[in-house]
């Protein structure tokens, strides 16, 4: 039997090691800044400490998380408005790839975040935790604190609002 | 299809393809994940102290804004050692279980003992909560619950001893949102891989009777107005066992067969059955545990259940359809069944069969004997020097070590085992198989083949100087195969 004490904090560095590939992933596509991204990953797992040693118990430490980083994510837009992104704003392709097809996908990114960046936070976090992340209802609802109904009919708004914004 | 996919093909192509588009991000950089990493290490070890305990083997980590608590669990440790009770060496059963049900990485969480009602405690649920997440394969999952679930009944224990009735309830409720998750986990299983789920359903509804049956001990040591909520992790835990058997179909015999059903359907703490025969609330504590109607299917349905826990002198010695002995040091030659005896010795020569027999200490099995056993739970050791045949079966449990040396044939399969299963130098054929060890399986030196096969093994699997080379398969191995084991 393994009998070496391995302390508590080591299981906390796994949870960092499993979530914060993630979490990154989230923040960069609404951010599309790798530099910004980091921050909010670094930003959300230090409260993420603080809360722990405050005592806070959770009962979904995924949908924690995702929650702190929505916040970082609104906050820092509320600070620092997005510039306005034109949905036909052109995009250059990198140069190395294929320049049609890698212009198309990279138009389509940012039209899309663009759109995202134009919808309630809620909305747009619900559009990300179903289609992005492939969440559950049940979990996109622990994530924003509602029922599973009231999640489903926010995707519905949210879908229609982006589908609006997208064929303006 | 996932829930989000069929969404998804509700979109206009269109707009999956943007969406899709949007999803794709370049390579994380990975010097910046490193740094962004690294700046969370630092943050760790800013909150987080390392102390030295008086063994210097042992090193502990509280926070550092927490010094009298981390003293606080220091003393608490050195008390609950101190103690050497019987009802101590009961418990040290759920103490050992501590590591049967885990995964990999599950002994940083045994550095946290912390207890309901300290502010640690939190972090022990969460860190237990995370490391269920982290875990996608359900059986996996269900398995780290049971064990959960029995932390939280070593957590009673150590309130009982510290005098800290007020917090029981909370173990007591945490101890049945364990048992409900474990159960969610298995209708997952159940519905992805219904042959496994009857084999893990099996697994821990024994140890689920295990747990009820501790729980059972601890009551009677619970003040009167806490022993509702205990009782109530009584009823949850054997309302899971039953329910587990249930959707078996009662299917002991091995075959893996399934429910029809083909799906779980999970009880409700809340709704589960009031066992009878249990103290009530005003109970005095004091009071021998009333087990005589425990639910539970270890005993056959012929078989009376134990009347009691407690030893008292043996009645009539061991013989060919008594069940009737409760208590005391005993020899079986022939059939024991359902009772309960302290330590159990199988004499040179002598053949024995034990079915759904609890023993609270260990069996030994002497020089040429035989022993079969289905159905026991052992709080102790099984020890065989020299036996002629070594058959533990389905449905047992163990809270100590198998150990099987110098004699002929064994099987060892479906059970739970807390601490080792050893074959050592034996010359007759050997088995262990779909058992969960929580130390480790070690094979050596034996020479009339060892089969060795779907165990879940928290320890390492050895297997040295056997001739011919242990056979077999499909070992989940949390430690590491070693030599002729490597493949297996």
């Amino acid at each position: 039997m393994n009998s070496s004490p391995i302390i508590d904090k080591q299981a906390l560095a796994e949870i960092y090691e499993r979530y914060s590939p993630a979490i990154f992933r989230y923040a960069y596509r609404l951010l599309d800044d790798n530099d910004l991204a980091e921050e909010c990953v670094a930003d959300t797992f230090y409260r993420f400490l603080i809360a722990t040693r405050g005592g806070t118990t959770f009962e979904n430490l995924r949908a924690y998380l995702y929650r702190i980083a929505h916040n970082w994510i609104t906050d820092h837009y509320r600070r620092q408005p997005p510039l306005n992104i034109s949905l036909e704003d052109e995009v250059h392709a990198d140069p190395d790839g294929n320049p049609s097809n890698l212009l198309v996908r990279e138009q389509d990114r940012q039209r899309v975040r663009a759109a995202l960046l134009r919808l309630s936070p809620e909305q747009r976090q619900v559009i990300e935790l179903r289609y992005l992340e492939d969440w559950s209802h049940y979990d996109v609802a622990t994530v924003l604190g509602k029922t599973v109904e009231a999640t489903r009919a926010l995707q519905y708004r949210a879908v229609e609002a982006l589908r609006q914004i997208l064929d303006e | 299809m996932s829930d989000a996919k069929n969404m998804r093909n509700e979109l206009n192509p269109r707009l999956q393809e943007m969406l899709a588009a949007y999803g794709t991000m370049p390579e994380r950089d990975p010097e910046s994940a490193r740094r962004t990493e690294a700046r969370f290490m630092a943050e760790l070890n800013k909150v987080f102290v390392e102390q030295a305990t008086s063994k210097p083997a042992a090193r502990r980590s509280t926070f550092l804004a927490l010094p009298s608590n981390f003293n606080r669990l220091k003393e608490s440790f050195l008390h609950a050692t101190a103690r050497r009770s019987a009802l101590f060496v009961i418990t040290a059963l759920i103490a050992l279980g501590v590591f049967l049900f885990s995964g990999v990485g599950i002994t940083a969480y045994a550095a946290s003992s912390s207890l309901p009602g300290d502010p640690l405690y939190p972090l022990k649920t969460t860190i237990e909560t995370a490391r269920a997440d982290l875990t996608a394969d359900p059986a996996t999952r269900a398995r780290l619950y049971v064990y959960f679930g029995g932390r939280r009944l070593s957590e009673i224990q150590s309130l009982l001893g510290e005098g800290r009735y007020e917090d029981i309830p909370q173990a007591a409720a945490e101890f049945e949102k364990d048992i409900q998750k474990a159960l969610s986990a298995i209708e997952s299983l159940s519905q992805a891989d219904p042959t496994q789920a009857v084999a893990l359903n099996r697994q821990i509804a024994a140890v689920l009777r295990s747990y009820s049956y501790l729980l059972t001990h601890l009551l009677a040591r619970t003040p009167g107005d806490i022993q509702p909520a205990v009782q109530s992790a009584i009823n949850a835990s054997q309302s899971a066992a039953n329910f587990l058997d249930a959707t078996n179909g009662n299917d002991d015999d091995g075959s893996g067969t399934d429910n029809s059903n083909g799906g779980t359907h999970l009880p409700h703490a809340s709704n589960t059955p009031q066992a009878t025969g249990t103290p009530g609330p005003s109970s005095d504590a004091s009071e021998a545990p009333q087990i005589t109607e425990t639910p539970v299917p270890l005993f056959t349905a012929t078989e009376p259940p134990p009347a009691t826990v407690a030893p008292i002198p043996s009645a009539t010695p061991a013989g060919n359809g008594g069940p009737v002995i409760q208590g005391g040091d005993e020899t079986c030659q022939g059939f024991l069944g359902a009772v309960t005896v302290e330590n159990l010795e199988v004499p040179q020569g002598a053949s024995c069969t034990l079915d759904g027999t609890r023993v609270q200490g260990n069996i030994f099995v002497r020089n040429g004997a035989s022993l079969t056993a289905q159905r026991v739970t052992v709080i102790g050791n099984i020890q065989a020097e020299g036996a002629l045949l070594v058959e533990v079966l389905a449905g047992s449990t163990v809270g100590g070590s198998v150990q099987l040396k110098q004699g002929g044939s064994a099987r060892v399969e479906n059970v739970v085992v807390n601490g080792d299963i050893q074959f050592e130098s034996n010359n007759g054929v050997l088995s262990a198989a779909s058992n969960q060890a929580g130390g480790n399986i070690q094979v050596f030196q034996n020479v009339g083949g060892v089969t060795i096969a779907s165990n879940f093994v928290i320890g390492n699997l050895q297997c040295k100087e056997n001739s011919p080379a242990p056979g077999g398969g499909n070992n989940t191995v949390q430690g590491s195969k070693e030599d002729q084991c490597a493949g297996l």
